[in-house]
């Protein structure tokens, strides 16, 4: 065979390897417009599925559809933003597990990782048990969560940047946050009254019942800001994951890289877990569950981690709603549920590929 | 290249999700059939806040078993449409309510369940109906006050949400007025006040001159001897002890709960001491009856107690286990009626005759065979 037939192969072979998470991300896009479909539909109200439907295209294309107020009112009132915000705090949460991962050359990293949601459930407990933070009424404890989430990432970047930016440096700087908050937020609860102290643990387990179409408005703002620039950084996070110094023999600011990383990824997990509560395992699960499909490259692997984050939680919650029907669960016992089948599968599939 | 296409249209849709949130909703008009003269009709409820209504109330959904009371108090049983699900539950108090929709937790409201009784079979809501919630409360992570379930049923526009606590005894008379005058009842209201007026005018003549009696109350059955509940000056049951003339032994502290140990109570050495149980029928089945086996082994654990014999309660025998409906509410005079009768056993009262009253007040028979305090009173 001569060059340019070689060539030629070897473009069809590389055009078919990219076309395969092409049709993956096309997938989880088309998967996650049918169930949230389908999730719209679902709820005590009286309304059939084609009223659903006529209610949710009614407004996007008025003139074409025609709804009754109640409906639409449901829908739009009551439904898609708790099924939208669902989406978008998956995506969040699984960008920010990828990013984190990738950063920290670490499978088991996760947007929590470096004491983020102690700080947060520290922050709601501070808001819940004394009423002290930033903020007033409702948006006591969503402002004091995303405040300390804030303050814990500029607490591990001093302390890391003392020792020098490395994935080591910075576990160990999130774990000390990690105990601190979460020994506060331990002595704020015994000083708690009983109905306070169930206020914090229901906060800490994360619901998707205090959604707004403000809040979903501000989440997707978030990720429209920080997104583009992560994805932008994917070739240098590739480079991070064959060691500090090839990728600095590549070109790659590997501090400022980590650090601006990991400011993106605090961000993005304030942003969602200050109306959310902290929701665990979508930030650990999505991005595994991505690369055993279509491998580590970080220019695919984050919108697809993004894509598979959204799916998940927004099922998660579609289960938390309906399973225990008039019950609603708190959304992350569901991810929890989640997450352990997953575990016993990596647990069990061992292999060297999987990371 | 490609990917960057994907992201860009990901950015897309994140573009369109904003979008979306700024799409606003139509309004649900209704033709304004106003009478003239009281209506739209504005009042405060006891969460402070600003309730307009603009027709006359046709249709109640009431979230608690204290709402549910006061509208019977009212006589306005009928107006109700949907219950909550404690409301179910304490069907022997509401046996009409037995039947009516349910609309979710009292703690947790479904919202689209609301919304589609609201709405009947309209397409749209007739501002005649009115939800009653509590005016502030948190439990679980959640809100369950009025100020949360407003903000549920705001997609809906027309249904007016206030927030009444109809227990506390200071705001008690004033909530249940205002209530009379949302729902014309004026009058009903009126006779209810009157005659808890006259009631706790009969216990404090009665009782008055006697000597005051160290009162002991144990406002739910423990669980250990070091962490006993009681009540202080700041609950509405302090008062009902000192109406029937006796002194609460931790009256001195100010909060509404205090949580003590038996070492403080022997110290303090109550002459009778009552415990508080709860039970989800009107009252319990006369003895013997499981119920009244479960009073007897309360009582039981009481006189058994460490160190009970320097204790002059537990000495003379005097420990009753109360049903606690009967101490809590707006009924909460009759329970007051009995701790009077406990305490001064010569006092002229009759607090089966004042509980037969108040049931009929609220348009529920007086269930025959019921005990209400444990061990039961002599009749006369």
């Amino acid at each position: 065979m001569n060059s340019e037939s070689k060539k030629a192969l070897l473009r069809e072979q590389y055009q078919r390897f990219v076309g395969r998470k092409f049709i993956f991300l096309l997938l989880l896009l088309a998967g996650i417009i049918i169930l949230a479909g389908i999730a719209s539909t679902l709820g005590s109200a009286n309304i059939g599925v084609l009223d659903v439907y006529s209610a949710i295209l009614s407004r996007l294309l008025p003139g074409h559809f025609h709804s009754s107020w109640f409906a639409e009112t449901i829908v739009w009132g009551l439904r898609l933003h708790r099924i939208l915000l669902s989406v978008v705090a998956g995506m969040g949460l699984a960008i920010a597990g990828a990013v984190m991962q990738g950063i920290l050359k670490n499978p088991l990293a996760s947007p929590f990782t470096l004491g983020i949601s102690s700080a947060a459930s520290f922050g709601a407990a501070l808001a819940i048990v004394l009423g002290a933070g930033f903020g007033g009424g409702d948006w006591l404890i969503i402002v004091n969560a995303f405040i300390f989430t804030v303050l814990a990432s500029m607490t591990v970047y001093g302390l890391a940047k003392y020792k020098g930016i490395t994935p080591e440096t910075m576990i160990l700087a999130g774990i000390a946050i990690m105990y601190l908050f979460q020994a506060m937020t331990s002595f704020l609860q015994y000083l708690g009254q009983a109905e306070q102290v169930q206020e914090v643990v229901f906060w800490m387990m994360g619901s998707l019942g205090r959604s707004s179409w403000d809040k979903v408005w501000i989440v997707s703002a978030v990720l429209a800001i920080c997104f583009p620039y992560l994805l932008f950084k994917s070739w240098d996070i590739n480079a991070l994951g064959a060691g500090d110094e090839t990728a600095t023999s590549l070109g790659v600011n590997v501090e400022k890289t980590r650090v601006i990383c990991m400011m993106l990824v605090s961000l993005i997990t304030a942003s969602v877990i200050c109306f959310t509560g902290t929701i665990g395992f979508i930030g650990l699960v999505s991005p595994h569950i991505t690369r055993m499909i279509i491998g580590g490259d970080h220019r695919f692997l984050l919108p697809a981690s993004a894509l598979v984050g959204g799916l998940l939680l927004l099922a998660a919650d579609t289960a938390a709603r309906t399973v225990l029907s008039p019950v609603i669960l708190p959304v992350g016992i569901m991810t929890a549920f989640l997450g352990v089948p997953f575990f016993v599968y990596l647990f069990l599939k061992r292999k060297k590929e999987f990371w | 290249m490609r990917t960057y296409s994907i992201s860009a249209l990901l950015i897309l849709i994140l573009a369109a999700l904003m979008l979306c949130s700024s799409v606003h909703a139509a309004d649900g008009s209704f033709s304004s059939n106003v009478t003239a003269g009281k209506y739209p009709m504005t009042f405060t409820d006891s969460a402070d806040r600003n309730v307009t209504i603009q027709m006359p109330i046709e249709r109640i959904i009431v979230l608690s078993t204290d709402a549910a009371e006061a509208v019977e108090l009212m006589g306005a049983e009928d107006m109700i449409v949907g219950v909550s699900d404690t409301v179910q539950k304490y069907s022997w108090t509401f046996p009409n309510l037995k039947k009516k929709a349910l609309v979710g937790k009292w703690s947790a409201p479904d919202y689209e369940t609301i919304g589609q009784i609201a709405k009947g079979n309209e397409d749209s809501i007739t501002p005649n109906i009115l939800v009653l919630g509590y005016p502030s409360g948190k439990m679980a992570g959640k809100s369950y006050a009025v100020d949360a379930v407003e903000a549920g049923l705001k997609p809906f526009k027309n249904i007016p949400v206030a927030g009444f606590s109809f227990y506390k005894a200071d705001s008690l008379d004033e909530e249940l007025r205002k209530l009379g005058q949302i729902l014309n009842k004026e009058d009903k209201a009126q006779e209810y006040i009157a005659w808890k007026s006259s009631k706790r005018e009969a216990i404090a003549s009665t009782v008055k001159g006697e000597s005051l009696v160290k009162v002991y109350f144990e406002s739910a059955q423990p669980k250990g001897l070091g962490e006993l509940k009681s009540n202080g000056a700041g609950a509405d049951i302090d008062r009902s002890i000192r109406l029937a003339g006796g002194i609460n032994v931790f009256g001195s502290s100010k909060e509404e709960t205090v949580t003590t140990d038996w070492e403080t109570v022997i110290k303090e050495n109550p002459d009778i001491i009552f415990q508080a149980k709860a039970d989800d029928m009107m009252g319990w089945r006369a003895f013997p009856s499981s119920e009244t086996a479960a009073a007897q082994k309360a009582r039981d654990e009481i006189m058994s107690r460490a160190g009970g014999s320097a204790v002059n309660a537990i000495k003379n025998d005097k420990i009753w286990i109360l049903y606690r409906k009967i101490l809590y509410g707006p009924g909460s005079v009759i329970g007051a009626t009995y701790m009077a009768k406990l305490m001064h056993p010569e006092a002229d009262l009759d607090p089966e005759g004042a509980y037969k009253e108040y049931l009929d007040l609220l348009g529920v028979d007086y269930p025959e065979g019921r005990t209400f305090v444990y061990p039961e009173l002599e009749s006369d």
